[in-house]
Formats: structure tokens, sequence, C-alpha cells
């Protein structure tokens, strides 16, 4: 006994699947070479204790971090990037600090990021690192004044 | 006699009532002569008009047919399978397959993808997280990034000159079993930076 449903809707669904997974991949490849890279910069000022609000969550880190030090958020910046393009913080003064991602994913599954600071256009200090992903890593420079500049720097 | 027992025994006569107790009940009573009348009158049509009975005969036949369809296997009325003509038939094996590779693609595509399991990430011999750790001095150059595996602790570039950098780890996790520290640090930070 025949059916009296055609067949070539049944056909049809994975002809679907198959054009819709299809469109997808190049998505998902894009997906594989960006990142959402967070770029923070600190000052840490051994003279004032004080943790500024906005750092409550992670004082006690910091406090590891620098002990007998306070701490106050200059900037924070986080950005989808691909490879070559960077995030910028605005530090005042002229001063910014950098991160540019170089590579999404490395042959070690680690992702490199360089780390520059720059005052008026002129490189203060550059860095390049190979860290693995979800992973945070700070900067610290000494200023003239006792006080550090902690650039923290991850990539997810 | 009452009228309950008369419209009873007219519906189904047991007999033991005297038929002339009936007689003189519905002689007395027009209520139940007239239920009677109908009654009567709808035995007749019912004689008139009922369907002939089968005969033993075929009720005998009609069961012995039951008996040996029950017997038969093919006794329920399945549906036929569709027919395939062969060159239908490759055309669904064929896009069984692409339909199978295009999803084992995308699985492995997506396992790639950021956030997804890094399988090359345990290659590395990892740096045993110390805290206080003597700091290592290393010269820094762009095309040899410096290589960092925290393991749970936090790494501080502590930039000394610029083209040297001490790094130092800082072990921040209390082997409490909480989320690692580094990870907590680096999702405050960057949903500090959306708000």
């Amino acid at each position: 006994m025949m059916s009296r449903f055609p067949h070539w809707p049944r056909l049809l669904v994975p002809l679907v699947v198959l054009w819709g997974t299809l469109w997808l991949l190049p998505s998902v490849r894009a997906g594989d070479k960006a990142r959402q890279v967070t770029i923070c910069a600190i000052i840490a000022d051994p003279s004032n204790q004080t943790i500024d609000p906005r750092l409550a969550a992670i004082g006690p880190q910091l406090r590891k971090l620098l002990p007998n030090h306070g701490f106050t958020l200059v900037d924070v910046k986080s950005k989808r990037l691909n490879s070559g393009q960077s995030v910028v913080c605005n530090l005042g003064g002229g001063l910014t600090a950098e991160a540019l991602l170089v590579e999404p994913l490395d042959d070690n599954g680690k992702v490199q990021i360089k780390c520059d600071l720059w005052l008026n256009s002129v490189s203060q200090f550059s860095t390049a690192v190979a860290t693995p992903p979800n992973q945070l890593f700070f900067c610290d420079q000494k200023r003239m004044n006792g006080t550090h500049l902690l650039i923290a720097v991850g990539a997810r | 006699m009452r009228c309950v027992d008369v419209t009873r025994e007219l519906s189904a006569p047991t007999g033991d009532r005297q038929s002339s107790a009936l007689a003189q009940h519905l002689a007395a009573c027009p209520q139940c002569a007239a239920w009677a009348a109908r009654d009567m009158k709808l035995n007749q049509l019912w004689d008139a008009t009922r369907p002939v009975e089968p005969s033993t005969e075929v009720w005998n036949e009609v069961w012995t047919e039951i008996s040996a369809r029950l017997d038969r296997p093919d006794v329920l009325p399945f549906r036929e399978a569709p027919t395939i003509r062969p060159g239908r038939r490759i055309l669904m094996i064929t896009l069984g397959v692409a339909q199978a590779a295009a999803i084992l693609l995308a699985v492995f595509f997506f396992t790639r993808a950021p956030g997804g399991p890094q399988p090359d990430a345990t290659v590395h011999q990892p740096v045993r997280p110390v805290d206080g750790a003597p700091p290592s001095s290393v010269a820094q150059s762009d095309s040899d990034p410096l290589d960092i595996d925290p393991d749970g602790s936090l790494v501080v570039l502590r930039i000394e000159a610029p083209g040297k950098v001490e790094k130092t780890e800082v072990a921040l996790n209390d082997n409490s079993g909480r989320v690692d520290s580094g990870f907590e640090m680096l999702n405050f930070l960057e949903s500090a930076a959306k708000q």
C-alpha cells in the first residue's frame, strides 16, 4: 500500500539541516579567531591604604599582589578582538595602555597578547605574553612617586 | 393489582400473575389500558419489521471463519512499507552521510572555539605556584613571547626597564575548592568594563 503523503518533505529536512550547518561553519571559524580581551589600569599607592569601592570585590587578591597598598581603578576596557586588533585604556596625562591580540590561539593552545604602555605615542614598555585563555596577568611598573601602575590583561 | 405491577407484567411477563386479575385491572384503569394498547402496537410493529435472525448454521460458519483468521499470523492489518525507488534510496543515503559529516565538522569547530576544550594547554610543564618564590628575570622580545602558565597563581610581570621583565607568581587560591581567583578577577574586570 502506498502512502498518501509524498516523500519529498522528509528529504527536505536533512537538506535544511545540512545547509544550516554549512552556513554556520564560517561564523564558527570566525569565532575561533576572536577573543574577548580585557585591560585594566590600577594605581597602587603605599601611602594611601584605601581600596577603590569599584575594586572592593577583588581587594583581597590585590592586597596579596601588593601588600600594604591602596588601589584606585583608573580605567577598564573590554573588547572582542580579532588577530591584530587592540583595546586601549586611557590613563590620562597622555598615558595609554594597550593590549594587542597577536595570536588568538597558538600551537600550544595559548593566547598571545602584546601589552604596551605609551606616553604621547612614545613607548614606555612593551611585553609579549603567551597565556592560557581565561587567565589574568599583571604588568607592574613602579613610578617615580613610589606608586605602582598595575595593568591587568586577560582574554577569554 | 397495582398499576406498577400491571406495567411490569406487561413488559416482562412472568406468568405468575393471574390473567383474570390483569384483565380486571385493565378494565378498571384507563391509564394502564392505554399503556397496554401502546405496548401491543409496539410489539406488532417490531414483529413486522424485525430482521430475520441467522440460523444456527450461519452462526457456526461465521465463528469458524473468525477462529481461522485469529489463528493466522498475518491477522493484523499491517501497512505495507512504502516502496522506495533505487535512485531515491541512494539520494537518501548520500544526504544522511552528508548530514553526519556536517555534524562532525560542526562539533570539531565548536570544540576549537574560544572557551572550548584546549587539549594543547596541558602539554606545557606547569610552573609550581609558590608564594614568595624568587622572581625570574627575563629579557623580552616581541618575537619570543613570555610563556606564562599560572596554574592557579597570578603572574605579575614587573617592568624593571624597557626590555627587562621580572616574572613573579603570587599564589591566590587557598585550595578551598573555590573558583580560580585569577579567573574570578578577569570575570569581575570584564563585567566592570561593560558597566
